[in-house]
């Protein structure tokens, strides 16, 4: 197990008690996280109130063997390697800056720490990248009519505006997945102030795309099992209406019209999906995070979650592989 | 004519394509019932069929899948539900010219409603590139009424990838 520790510089009592939820929520395995005593700046890791003298005068020290995590109330430039978040800060940001830190930190020797309390904490295996961040953005903006920008250095911000449920960017399509698949570097995250804002960003020639096909073009690149934030495997959903597939996605996953035909007669969860598919649970979850980052799905509360499905195969199933193979041999 | 074995029927109004669908897929040269247009149907094309169309998939074990056209003139329609009989699900095509596209849908998912609630269905909009963006939409919107789940593609009757694709989506659903 390895040990990263953990230094606190002039956190406020909520900043405490984010930490608090969020410290629980590390899922990097193999590693556990060390909280150094108040005062006590030498650790791997630094999480950092920018907004005390203190905080600000930290920004200016140079210490590139340490990540630092600032929390800030204004956007600002942060030097490389370290990370902002902005406030009020939400503990899944916090969340996956950790581990990104532990999955860095992970492999490397450990530093000679002397002093500190331990706050060990076990995890579960996770491998993610930004996909479920990303579409958890978009869909927080078009639920909200928000308008966000989504920074990912050294890629063209993302302006999202949830209002004409566009996204402005001079980022190609190509560079969108190259973001999502991001595993080590976390997107920064904050709110335009007005629609002006908004307007004057996307008024210098850059792309204007519809948002669902952003969010197409995220989901793609798959989530690798990990589900949206504050959604779980046992969530139960059902679909509004059959997903309007591009003809090459429907091609590429023809398992996703299965699903969809499932999730449009009865509510299911991922799990009960997976039982009655026999899919790749991250075959399953991509599409769940798909169809509800574009507003096709609705979570049903109602619904059976206990029951439990087999795999149905009917008679005609052998009927149907048999014709699919043929028409995949001819012309 | 093994009317009893597994097969599909390919369904909808008059020159929406079902007898240019088969064709992409027959193993064999349709065996069709057309006869020259006499009556409005005139207006869109020289040939209609009248009974059915056929034509067949031959598996690799020998075992043949059915594909039946039904004629689209619903004055024929004594017809949809024999050729139903025993078939293992619907391919629905609706041409996005048509004056109303979306009622065209309602009336024969209602014509069809038992079948596709024992089997399953698909939906093919065809001359979608030459018509109003807006069709999909309003097909969908009758799907999402009557609460099937139907997939609904855009597709060229003509071109025989398009046509496995509803094939494809259709064996999905069933």
């Amino acid at each position: 197990m390895r040990s990263i520790s953990l230094s606190l510089l002039g956190l406020t009592k909520q900043d405490h008690a984010i930490l608090a939820v969020a410290i629980k929520l590390i899922d990097v395995p193999g590693t556990s996280l060390t909280i150094l005593p108040e005062g006590v700046l030498s650790g791997e890791v630094i999480l950092i109130n920018n907004d005390t003298d203190a905080g600000a005068d930290y920004l200016k020290k140079k210490n590139p063997d340490q990540t630092k995590i600032f929390l800030s109330e204004k956007f600002m430039p942060t030097p490389q390697g370290s990370r902002l978040l902005e406030r009020p800060v939400r503990i899944h940001d916090l969340v996956n800056a950790f581990n990104i830190s532990c999955e860095q930190f992970k492999s490397s020797t450990k530093k000679n720490i002397k002093v500190g309390s331990h706050a060990n904490i076990s995890t579960s295996p996770v491998n993610t990248n930004n996909t479920p961040l990303l579409l958890h953005e978009f869909i927080t903006a078009c639920q909200k009519n928000g308008l966000i920008k989504l920074e990912c250095p050294p890629y063209s911000p993302l302006y999202i505006n949830g209002i004409s449920r566009s996204v402005a960017t001079r980022a190609s399509l190509p560079e969108i997945h190259i973001i999502a698949r991001e595993k080590d570097t976390l997107p920064q995250i904050s709110p335009l102030s007005a629609v002006e804002e908004y307007e004057q960003a996307s008024s210098n020639g850059v792309n204007i795309y519809p948002i669902n096909t952003i969010i197409w073009h995220t989901a793609m690149v798959g989530a690798n099992g990990k589900i949206l934030p504050e959604h779980s495997h046992d969530t139960p959903v059902k679909l509004k209406s059959m997903p309007r597939f591009p003809r090459e996605y429907m091609r590429k996953h023809p398992e996703y019209l299965k699903m969809s035909a499932l999730l449009t007669r009865k509510s299911m969860t991922v799990n009960q999906l997976q039982q009655a598919t026999q899919l790749d649970i991250k075959i399953i979850t991509d599409f769940y995070n798909l169809v509800y980052a574009l507003g096709l799905s609705a979570i049903d509360e109602k619904a059976n979650t206990a029951e439990i499905y087999g795999n149905n195969k009917s008679k005609k199933s052998g009927l149907l592989s048999r014709l699919a193979k043929k028409l995949s041999t001819t012309g | 004519m093994h009317i009893g074995e597994h097969k599909i029927v390919f369904t909808g109004p008059v020159g929406a394509g079902k007898t240019a669908a088969i064709t992409c897929l027959s193993d064999a040269p349709v065996i069709g019932t057309d006869v020259a247009a006499t009556d409005e149907t005139l207006n869109k094309k020289d040939l209609t069929t009248v009974a059915m169309d056929y034509g067949y998939i031959e598996l690799e074990d020998g075992e043949f899948i059915h594909l039946y056209g039904t004629p689209g003139q619903d004055r024929f329609n004594f017809m949809w539900d024999i050729l139903c009989q025993g078939g293992m699900g619907l391919i629905l095509l609706v041409d996005a010219t048509s004056p109303d596209p979306a009622a065209d849908c309602e009336f024969y998912l209602g014509a069809f409603d038992s079948f596709i609630q024992e089997t399953g269905a698909v939906i093919g909009i065809t001359r979608a590139d030459i018509s109003d963006n807006t069709r999909y939409e309003e097909v969908q919107d009758v799907i999402i009424e009557k609460g099937y789940p139907i997939p609904v593609l855009e597709i060229d009757a003509r071109n025989e990838d398009d046509v496995k694709d509803l094939v494809y989506a259709l064996m999905a659903v069933l």
